[in-house]
């Protein structure tokens, strides 16, 4: 991974500026280390977005609605 | 994405005028984000309905305070994580920041018979330390850029991705092996 001339987590993660971003590209592709590197970054990002987002279960309290204030638990610890 | 943003901003503009169907707008366009943040890190959907709304109402009441209305994703991304902590800490004082610090050299590697993925991600989160688990939903689940991040935050980038990067590392070595071999 030191071979690299920025950080490959940077990179992957789209945080290179763009004439960063295509120095990776040229590097990566000449690089079977920095190439097996970042497969496995890709394989472990890949992974972690297998847990889905959820609905919210019940919508959220709009301004407009009279209950629209903090919760009672939430009123119950401020008391203290 | 920059439509999006275009419309938030409007959005905000109006609120801030005083148009409540503007702001319901608001929360309904970011509620659901808001939400998962928040259940991700308190591991309990009363818990995180119920910042969820503090989130809201916190945003609502300080509108006006939202110096570049751009920037409404990391302010109220920050509102969320101060709600969170600030009731982490009254609810359970003896919180001690999540699991202990792990070095990727230490992190046992994921077992490799049949199990869901998403079990195992769950169980490499949980692991990780407190700050490197919400460095990475921040990154990984909500996209934010690592300045974002900082903003949210309160810390310096180089802080944020050090965390980012020490998860990833302990990750890394239960989640890439457990898919490259097929395990799915």
């Amino acid at each position: 991974m030191s071979c690299s001339p920025f950080d490959l987590r940077d990179y992957l993660f789209g945080e290179l500026a763009e004439a960063e971003r295509r120095q990776m590209d040229v590097h990566v592709r000449s690089c079977g280390g920095c190439q097996e590197e970042l497969e496995r970054l890709r394989i472990t990002q890949s992974a972690l977005l297998e847990l889905r987002d959820e609905e919210v279960p019940q919508r959220i309290g709009f301004v407009s609605d009279p209950v629209f204030e903090p919760s009672g638990v939430r009123r119950f610890w401020r008391a203290f | 994405m920059i439509l999006r943003a275009v419309e938030d901003t409007d959005l905000i503009r109006k609120a801030r005028q005083g148009d409540v169907e503007a702001y319901n707008l608001l929360i309904s366009r970011w509620e659901k984000r808001v939400y998962n943040y928040l259940l991700r890190i308190a591991g309990d959907r009363e818990e995180a309905l119920d910042l969820s709304q503090d989130v809201f109402l916190k945003a609502d009441q300080n509108l006006r305070k939202l110096d570049d209305p751009a920037r409404f994703a990391p302010w109220l991304f920050r509102i969320a994580h101060n709600e969170a902590f600030s009731a982490f800490r009254r609810r359970r004082p003896d919180r001690d920041g999540g699991a202990s610090e792990l070095t990727a050299d230490e992190a046992a590697p994921a077992p490799v018979f049949p199990i869901e993925h998403s079990i195992a991600v769950k169980a490499a989160l949980s692991k990780l330390p407190e700050e490197q688990r919400e460095a990475v939903i921040l990154k990984i689940y909500q996209g934010f850029k690592f300045d974002e991040m900082a903003e949210i935050l309160s810390c310096p980038v180089s802080t944020v991705k050090s965390r980012v990067y020490a998860a990833l590392d302990v990750l890394k070595l239960q989640l890439a092996p457990l898919k490259s071999r097929g395990v799915t």
